[in-house]
């Protein structure tokens, strides 16, 4: 860790903490926020943060009147909204009965923030300052046999300039639920610091999407700790296009046997962003796969980095893991970095990853340009396949236009510059 | 199908499990125990070294004092006391050799108990052979024959008298004094080691080959080896080394560095069989080595080869920087982890001039309690257009005590190149184990079978005699891992 005494932000998150207890899950994670990661920390190296200890930045106090005009983008899903980090129910939705939003008391929150603690997320920036600072844990549950029919959206938007926002969410999902929500970053502030901690029990089942779309000039560090029951489900998939410096890291702990992980991801980068895509899959017991498709597209001076790791503890036998990591570079200046890891201390396993970086295929070209098409028109077919082949294989039908038309949003603007 | 039985046969032969342990009972003169500023001037003084060697010395030693012990590696073990090993140990020989015969005799005994032909009427083995003894070459065969043409092929401490200019220009060229911890260590107090240098337009007309064994108690080897080849050269360098069984850990810390000018080939295959240790993890070398090559000129090529056997801890990772334009590197690695070993190996392909390739092939074994860790690096930085690596690293797991692990790291920093890596874990499948037990093989000769099939790809990049011995050496390496 660099001890960097003159950083005003650690100060300003002591300020932020004073008025609470010795004992506070709120002043025990502050006091274990001394320094920004430094980049000698193996998980860092590649994604510095040096930058956020000159900038002036504190803790957002939430102005619970603010108003926001922001539309969902699906007809009947059911939204909820956090401004400024807090939760607004007076601009959600009444929920579905089977679901249930509470803001959780002290003792709950110091659980929560054991559960971080316990993981390997307990030294990440996230985890200490927002649990300093958030407004409220909010938890969000679904009860035991519920299968929820209507999309959730929950939207994360306000901040401001030189502001950092502190979103926490705690979903659990009781035995044999599903649920599939869509998470969409809209932040306008500096520093956006959300935690996510994912419970599925037995049989439960999630498909979750997220879109990072904040501000150009944001830092987004997300962090997501997730345990999967035995027989549960998780099939999530990022899209993370914007943000000046956006790294989503999900740590996923698979304790039940014959549970399904799917950690797939995309990054679109342009200009001078830097998108960072980091996961860790614990497989902790027998009987268990996990899958992760992760593919970048990097036009103008953006660095793209996916950091993968599988584990496999010494008992988990018959494990199934698998990673592939795809990158394509558009530009002269842009930087792909992959570093997909291995772990493993059990014999009977079947784990193997592969990454690629590289431009777009000559002999595909060569196919597209053979039967008439132009250069620049094959190119954007090509890229447009990449992605769309992922989105397809990785989120629901009745989503996939969606997410391609966001994912289009961001292409659009690479190509433009780079096709 | 020949050298499977002599596996087999070998397994059978060696019923002890390190055939290497034997100790020689030396005369050895000694620097005292520990590490200073003196013991550096002393090993210098007592090779009579030039000023700017000392200097370099003192240098490195500074810088390594003011560095940390990288922990990093996937591997435990306590920290080293460096004030408990001898940095200079040499057997008490006449002060100089005319001839073999004049070697000490219980040295040739050792040097035959080991397997190797030190005579020079051996001719047949067509391997001149430089013999480092703890920290001192004893011995170089065939100078004659290379000197003729025009090759130099000596102890690095005979270089620095004879050839300093060279010695001076390229020492520290390709690994500086200040690249890791153990290369700032070596740097300080390497003892001895080989150097080679190829002149223009020469081919090596045969293998070249170093042997060490660290003999004494508590004494650290530091070699340095210094490869040099000019203009359309090809050398290939083979590299082996044993130790005594003792229940301490002993270290070593070598470094080597290789520099290809324009199409040059240097061809360095080691076949790494310390010892390990015993089953509960008492005793054995740290393995410590920072191996490096240089392709400065065009179209030159440095393949690394390796079969790493022993060793308690492995940290090793033979790297090429590929500078000069359409340069290749090349590393073929197979290391084997059983019982308590501890292997962190790998490679590092930095791409610099346009059109470079690099292929890795890595295939790890782990069995008993052993970790195996690949650890690898493929950096494209951005004049390298149009270059090519391709990474495939498999690992083995032989029980279920055993671990491995994949660390590759991919920096690209052009598009027009292209990386691919692929790796995979899995256990000796049921199907061919059964396929070979089914025709009357036994499950130790079935595993080595199959262990030997999945190391092919490296084996068969080994020159012919190395490569029936690594055999050998994989099939004892896992004795007692099935069953």
């Amino acid at each position: 860790m660099l001890h960097n005494v003159k950083d005003n932000y650690i100060i300003s998150v002591k300020d932020h903490v004073s008025q609470f207890e010795e004992k506070s899950f709120r002043k025990l994670a502050s006091n274990d926020f001394k320094s920004w990661p430094s980049p000698r920390e193996e998980t860092w190296r590649l994604s510095r943060l040096g930058f956020l200890s000159r900038k002036e930045i504190t803790p957002i106090k939430p102005n619970l009147k603010k108003q926001i005009s922001s539309v969902s983008k699906f007809k009947g899903s059911k939204i909820i909204r956090f401004v400024d980090g807090a939760l607004r129910e007076d601009l959600s939705s009444k929920l579905p009965q089977g679901a249930s939003l509470k803001i959780l008391g002290e003792k709950d929150s110091l659980r929560c923030f054991h559960k971080f603690k316990d993981s390997n997320l307990k030294n990440h920036p996230s985890t200490n300052v927002s649990f300093s600072c958030t407004p409220s844990i909010v938890k969000l549950t679904i009860e035991k046999d519920v299968k929820i029919k209507d999309l959730f959206e929950i939207i994360y938007e306000g901040g401001d300039d030189y502001t950092s926002v502190h979103p926490a969410l705690y979903i659990e999902l009781k035995d044999n639920s599903i649920i599939t929500i869509i998470e969409r970053f809209n932040h306008l502030s500096s520093l956006i610091m959300p935690l996510q901690l994912v419970e599925l029990k037995k049989n439960a089942s999630i498909n979750s999407l997220k879109i990072f779309n904040d501000n150009q000039q944001s830092y987004n560090l997300s962090a997501n700790c997730t345990f999967l029951s035995e027989k549960s489900n998780y099939n999530s998939f990022s899209l993370i296009k914007g943000g000046l410096f956006t790294r989503s890291e999900t740590h996923a702990y698979l304790k039940g046997e014959n549970c399904n992980l799917n950690l797939n991801g995309v990054y679109l980068s342009c200009k001078n962003q830097h998108h960072d895509l980091t996961t860790a899959i614990y497989h902790d017991v027998p009987n268990c796969t996990s899958k992760q498709i992760v593919r970048g597209v990097l036009g103008g001076k953006s660095t793209g980095v996916f950091q993968g790791k599988v584990r496999v503890a010494p008992d988990a036998q018959k494990t199934d893991g698998q990673q592939m990591s795809r990158a394509i570079l558009l530009s002269e200046n842009a930087i792909a970095n992959a570093k997909p890891e291995l772990e493993i201390y059990a014999d009977d396993v079947i784990c193997a990853h592969g990454a690629t970086v590289g431009e777009i295929d000559d002999d595909q070209l060569f196919y597209l340009k053979s039967r008439g098409i132009s250069e620049k028109k094959a190119k954007q077919i090509l890229i447009r396949a990449f992605l769309k082949d992922i989105i397809n294989e990785s989120v629901e039908e009745s989503i996939q236009n969606y997410v391609f038309e966001e994912a289009e949003l961001a292409l659009s603007e690479i190509i433009s510059k780079e096709i | 199908m020949v050298a499977t039985q002599e596996t087999i046969d070998k397994v059978k032969e060696v019923s002890s499990t390190y055939k290497y342990g034997f100790v020689t009972d030396l005369e050895a003169e000694k620097a005292p125990l520990g590490l200073s500023e003196d013991i550096v001037k002393f090993i210098s003084h007592k090779k009579k070294e030039p000023r700017w060697l000392l200097e370099w010395r003192l240098k490195a030693y500074k810088k390594w004092l003011s560095m940390e012990a990288p922990n990093w590696a996937m591997v435990d073990f306590p920290k080293i006391n460096f004030q408990d090993i001898y940095y200079y140990s040499a057997p008490k020989t006449k002060p100089k050799l005319n001839s073999l015969d004049e070697v000490d005799p219980e040295l040739l005994r050792t040097y035959e108990k080991l397997g190797i032909p030190i005579k020079e009427q051996e001719v047949l083995a067509g391997v001149a052979v430089d013999y480092v003894f703890d920290s001192v070459s004893v011995a170089t065969t065939f100078r004659e024959k290379l000197a003729k043409e025009g090759i130099i092929f000596c102890p690095i401490s005979e270089a620095v008298q004879t050839h300093p200019d060279l010695v001076q220009k390229y020492i520290g060229s390709v690994i500086p004094i200040s690249d890791n911890y153990y290369a700032a260590l070596n740097s300080a107090v390497f003892t001895d080691g080989s150097f080679v240098y190829i002149p223009k337009g020469v081919k090596c007309p045969m293998e070249l080959s170093t042997y060490f064994r660290i003999n004494e108690q508590n004494s650290g080897q530091f070699e340095r080896t210094l490869i040099i080849a000019e203009d359309d050269t090809y050398v290939s360098y083979l590299e082996g080394c044993t130790a005594p069984q003792r229940d301490e850990n002993q270290l070593h810390a070598a470094v080597v560095e290789l520099v290809a000018m324009n199409n040059a080939e240097i061809k360095y295959s080691t076949v790494q069989n310390w010892y390990p240790g015993d089953k509960d993890g008492n005793g054995g070398i740290y393995n410590f080595v920072t191996k490096r090559g240089n392709c400065i000129g065009k179209k030159s090529k440095i393949s690394w080869t390796q079969v790493e056997t022993g060793s308690a801890i492995t940290w090793k990772y033979p790297s090429c920087v590929l500078k000069g334009d359409d340069s290749v590197g090349e590393f073929y690695s197979v290391a084997v982890a059983n019982n308590a070993q501890q292997a962190d190996t790998g490679t590092k392909m930095i791409h610099i001039g346009k059109n470079t390739k690099s292929t890795i092939i890595s295939k790890g074994i782990s069995a008993g309690k052993a970790q195996n860790t690949y650890r690898g690096q493929v950096q494209i930085q951005k004049n390298a257009k149009g270059s090519r690596n391709f990474t495939q690293c498999d690992s083995l797991l032989i029980g279920d005590k055993c671990g491995a692990h994949t660390v590759p790291y991919i920096n690209q920093f052009t598009p027009h190149a292209r990386v691919e890596h692929e790796a995979t874990t899995s256990k000796i499948s049921e199907d061919q184990l059964f396929y070979c037990l089914q025709r009357g093989l036994d499950t130790e000769q079935a595993t080595s079978l199959i262990v030997n099939g999945f190391c092919k790809e490296v084996m068969k990049e080994l020159p012919m005699e190395f490569a029936v011995e690594a055999q050998k050496l994989i099939g004892i390496s896992l004795e007692g891992s099935v069953g």
